[in-house]
């Protein structure tokens, strides 16, 4: 690679705008749950996380962790480092969508079932995912060889994803504390109509935030690649 | 008789604000020190 080659395949260094518009939207998704929506009668102000909770998990298990099962398979087929990048973006945009839901979930929790946390299959299944991701990020960052790295996370990051159907049927499967999906089930959703909005508003807001960070990280790995290039060119 | 928790949902919405905004300046500052590192071994590269 020549000198000049990098600087014209960094990415162009701008604003992030989507950043911005993300935030913001989260903000006024924010209000729109606090001062706009009905507080649930039987669950009280507490109901409110599921606006963020189930957000995120969605996010999580059905965006960021299907889209790294595809670019891992992907990369093993194509060996494009492009996928690879895609695929580590979204492990790691993932992982914090998943971190709030093991957040939100034992404080919402606590106020329906008494407990912060339970080692029913939904909830022990989510933390096991957790962990697999962390040590997806820590095996990226022990391999030095790029190909090697890749093609090691590819193989890890298929088998996590492989838990995310057995995460959706696991409040099927089994006795379980968690409730059953109130959105997304085939019968009429269980939700007031001013709570549905918010809902859609909040899984739409957080959709924008997981595409805007998963651009600025997969920038980042880009500009981490060009300057690990750069330096064994240097050596 | 509603419940009053507010205050957990609160801590929730804070605590995930905590999460996605650390998350953002992270990734803010992750990207300029790497522009800052590229910039500097292509000067030296290229003097």
């Amino acid at each position: 690679m020549t000198h000049a080659s990098a600087t014209d395949l960094a990415p162009p260094r701008r604003p992030d705008a989507l950043l911005g518009i993300a935030l913001a939207a989260v903000v006024g998704v924010y209000v729109r749950a606090w001062a706009f929506t009905p507080i649930e009668a039987r669950q009280g102000a507490a109901q409110k996380i599921l606006y963020i909770h189930a957000s995120a998990a969605f996010i999580a298990l059905y965006l960021a962790f299907v889209l790294l099962a595809i670019a891992s398979a992907l990369y093993l087929w194509l060996k494009d480092e492009k996928l690879d990048r895609v695929a580590e973006s979204a492990a790691e945009v993932g992982l914090v969508f998943t971190t709030v839901v093991l957040i939100t979930g034992p404080l919402w929790g606590k106020t329906i079932w008494g407990a912060w946390w339970t080692w029913d299959a939904r909830l022990t299944s989510t933390l096991f995912l957790w962990f697999i991701i962390l040590s997806y990020s820590m095996l990226r960052g022990a391999v030095e060889d790029r190909a090697r790295r890749a093609r090691y996370s590819a193989v890890l990051g298929i088998l996590a994803a492989l838990l995310v159907p057995f995460i959706h049927l696991s409040v099927y499967m089994f006795r379980t504390l968690h409730p059953m999906p109130i959105l997304l089930k085939p019968s009429t959703p269980s939700m007031s109509p001013e709570m549905r909005t918010t809902f859609l508003l909040a899984f739409l807001a957080f959709t924008l935030l997981f595409a805007a960070f998963l651009r600025a990280r997969y920038r980042v790995a880009t500009l981490r690649d060009l300057v690990a290039d750069l330096e064994q060119e240097a050596a | 008789m509603t419940p009053d928790n507010a205050v957990f949902a609160a801590v929730a919405y804070t605590l995930a604000s905590v999460v996605y905004l650390s998350y953002s300046l992270i990734l803010v500052a992750r990207e300029r020190s790497f522009r800052a590192k590229l910039g500097q071994l292509e000067s030296a590269l290229r003097p």
